[in-house]
């Protein structure tokens, strides 16, 4: 699958369901992916497309009701599926962390700050005693850009704003300088500027520790500025992946094409962006593409014809039998396919 | 300090206004009680000057509001006033040399008893509940566990009395471990003591224990599934430290309001069980005075039940407000 240096973790044939009204119901269906040293993999979706769990499943982190069907996820050579409690904990928050999507319930909020980050050093061995600890949280602070380092230790997640919180959660997913970071909408619940901010941060601490990270967004402007490569997933399942520019200027899955002309852009006057048709359905799949009762190009083979991410050219990989036929225009949107919405 | 102050004082204060409002509540219901104190006090063949005479010396004849105002300034400065009924049947008889006894003669020895029976109660609930739902709520997944659970689902559906009359039935009457009444007065030694405690304790105990269980676990599960927790197990912390430090101090608050409020419960669940142990405490008193209509008994102990209940819920507040930092720091 890969003929670069061994990826920092390879997740393959990843399948993960979750208990529901009595049944279990499939969220990530064979997933395969991997990422290289100090490459920021994008993860893009919809609300529902299984991106979260995936990214949870880099930790062996089984959300309560939810069982890892199959799969493996090998990070530096080592499945961490298959991994006991104390290993996983020590690796968990020291070789690979975790940046949430909402800081301000993220943090514990009868605890200051600073000990959540002395905790984490204590906890993998990084400080021996609290004085140690204390200054390297000093430094930490000091290098997310909170101001005043010393009197942030002593605060409540309360007091701090936003941003704020999301700086002191980066602190500590950095503690311990990982190799992998996994950031999950980290800038969802933040206004507009504040985002830029952390965003920038971001990048800086990547060019300055070179780790890898796993960034899960709905937010394709976002996935612009920060990915190397973006893996698109639609309904648990991946459906494109390619670098970020190549994806942007020509992407060949008919979702991917549908999220990127679903932007709105400013030329444009409002409402003159495409819409993607329908909703996404988990109930209501059909056993071949999972995004067929939505697309403008499906075949009624669509329906039934179960679709694999496959090389397209390199360096695309698309899950799309008609790709080709889509990209050169040979093929138009189905009128049959287009009335049943 | 002054987040303190700021904590403390507004609810200090509405505690106060509160208590008012419950004094003046509770006079205007007693005053509704049928009958006139000086004529249930002579029996109804009594003339008509000995009935005024009797109404000049508990002061009825004086206007509603003066009454209460005096009975109100008088509870506070601990003059209870006297019982209309403590007195020997034949001393009452003849109005002038009525033997009176204080109110608070009478109440204050049952006070003392309920509150060893209170504590008591206390002592085994608070920590049984919050261990009981900690570990139910950490372990779920076993078995045993959801078989406790249930248990406590069926306990929190069972009266206190039905219990206590279980508890008597099997314990004192068919086992004869514990004596049937707790006549504590006569207690000679601690242990004497303790065996008359044991059964209303363990009832109280087992009535309301049942309920904040379940508080506590609730609270507990909600607290495990945040985002704060997951990011506490994502750190790679030990699942020991994530649960003292990231899971029962976040808890325990609200568990701790439910368990404190459970005292105000305590107070009616008191009434219940004293009378069915026969344990001669506020309770009992309550139900004594009601039925031989004792105005002034009738009050004190209302008041003071009310006080404490207030007061709970005061304490509830308090602890709620010292453990959670943001209403602490504001």
């Amino acid at each position: 699958m890969t003929n670069s240096p061994s990826p920092v973790v390879a997740v393959t044939n990843l399948s993960v369901d979750y208990h529901e009204r009595r049944r279990w119901v499939n969220v990530v269906k064979n997933v395969s992916f991997w990422i290289e040293p100090g490459e920021t993999l994008g993860l893009a979706g919809e609300s529902g497309s299984g991106k979260t769990t995936t990214a949870y499943s880099l930790f062996a982190y089984r959300r309560p009701g939810s069982r890892i069907q199959s799969g493996t996820v090998e990070f530096e050579g080592e499945d961490l599926l298959a991994l006991d409690e104390g290993r996983l904990r020590r690796l968990r928050g020291s070789r690979i962390s975790m940046v949430p999507q909402n800081p301000s319930s993220s943090l514990t909020p009868s605890m200051r700050v600073g000990h959540q980050v002395v905790e984490v050093l204590e906890a993998h061995g990084v400080a021996s005693n609290k004085r140690e600890g204390e200054t390297r949280t000093f430094e930490l602070f000091d290098e997310v850009g909170l101001p005043q380092p010393r009197a942030m230790f002593q605060r409540y997640p309360h007091q701090l704003s936003g941003g704020q919180q999301q700086r002191v959660v980066i602190a500590l997913a950095l503690a311990c300088r990982p190799t992998l970071l996994v950031l999950d909408e980290p800038t969802t619940a933040l206004d507009v500027t504040t985002q830029a901010r952390i965003l920038r941060l971001l990048a800086r601490l990547r060019e300055e520790h070179g780790m890898a990270m796993l960034y899960v967004t709905h937010n394709l402007g976002v996935l612009a500025q920060i990915c190397d490569r973006v893996a698109v997933m639609y309904a648990g399942e991946l459906v494109e992946t390619a670098p970020t520019a190549e994806l942007f200027a020509h992407p060949r899955h008919p979702y991917t094409r549908g999220l990127i002309a679903a932007v709105p852009r400013l030329k444009e006057p409002p409402g003159a962006e495409v819409q993607l048709r329908g909703l996404l359905r988990r109930d209501e799949l059909p056993p071949g593409c999972r995004f067929a009762p939505r697309c403008d190009f499906a075949d009624p083979k669509c329906f039934t014809l179960p679709q694999k991410l496959t090389p397209a050219g390199d360096p695309y990989a698309v899950a799309c039998w008609l790709w080709e036929d889509i990209a050169s225009g040979r093929r138009t949107v189905a009128e049959s396919s287009a009335g049943a919405a | 300090m002054r987040y303190v102050l700021r904590l403390v004082l507004p609810r200090v204060l509405l505690a106060i206004i509160t208590l008012v409002v419950v004094s003046a509540t509770i006079f205007w219901a007693v005053e509704l009680l049928p009958g006139d104190a000086a004529t249930r006090l002579l029996g109804q063949g009594a003339t008509a000057e000995r009935v005024t005479a009797m109404r000049e010396v508990l002061k009825l004849d004086q206007p509603p509001l003066q009454r209460y105002v005096g009975w109100l300034s008088g509870f506070v400065r601990g003059d209870w006033g006297e019982s209309l009924v403590s007195a020997l049947p034949s001393s009452i008889a003849s109005a002038g040399g009525r033997q009176s006894r204080p109110v608070a003669d009478l109440v204050l020895p049952r006070l003392s008893n309920t509150m060893i029976l209170a504590a008591a109660a206390l002592i085994l609930y608070v920590p049984l509940s919050l261990i009981l739902g900690l570990v139910t709520a950490i372990y779920r997944d076993r078995k045993l566990v959801s078989w406790l659970s249930a248990l406590v689902l069926v306990g929190t559906a069972i009266p206190e009395f039905v219990i206590g009359i279980v508890l008597l039935l099997v314990f004192s009457v068919t086992l004869q471990w514990f004596p049937p009444l707790s006549l504590i007065d006569d207690a000679q030694s601690f242990t004497q003591l303790l065996s008359m405690l044991v059964l209303p304790a363990v009832t109280l105990t087992l009535a309301m224990t049942a309920y904040a269980v379940r508080m506590m676990q609730t609270s507990v599960m909600a607290v495990m599934e945040s985002d704060y927790v997951r990011l506490a197990t994502l750190k790679g912390l030990s699942r020991r430290r994530v649960i003292w430090r990231h899971v029962l101090p976040n808890a325990i608050g609200p568990a701790l309001r439910v368990t404190v409020l459970n005292l105000a419960w305590l107070i009616g669940g008191v009434v219940l069980v004293e009378v069915i142990f026969s344990f001669p405490g506020l309770g009992r008193q309550l139900i004594d005075s009601i039925k031989l209509l004792d105005t002034p008994v009738i009050e004190a102990i209302a008041m003071i039940l009310a006080a404490v209940y207030i007061i709970a819920n005061l304490g509830a507040d308090l602890i709620a407000g010292f453990l959670n930092p943001r209403l602490r720091t504001g």
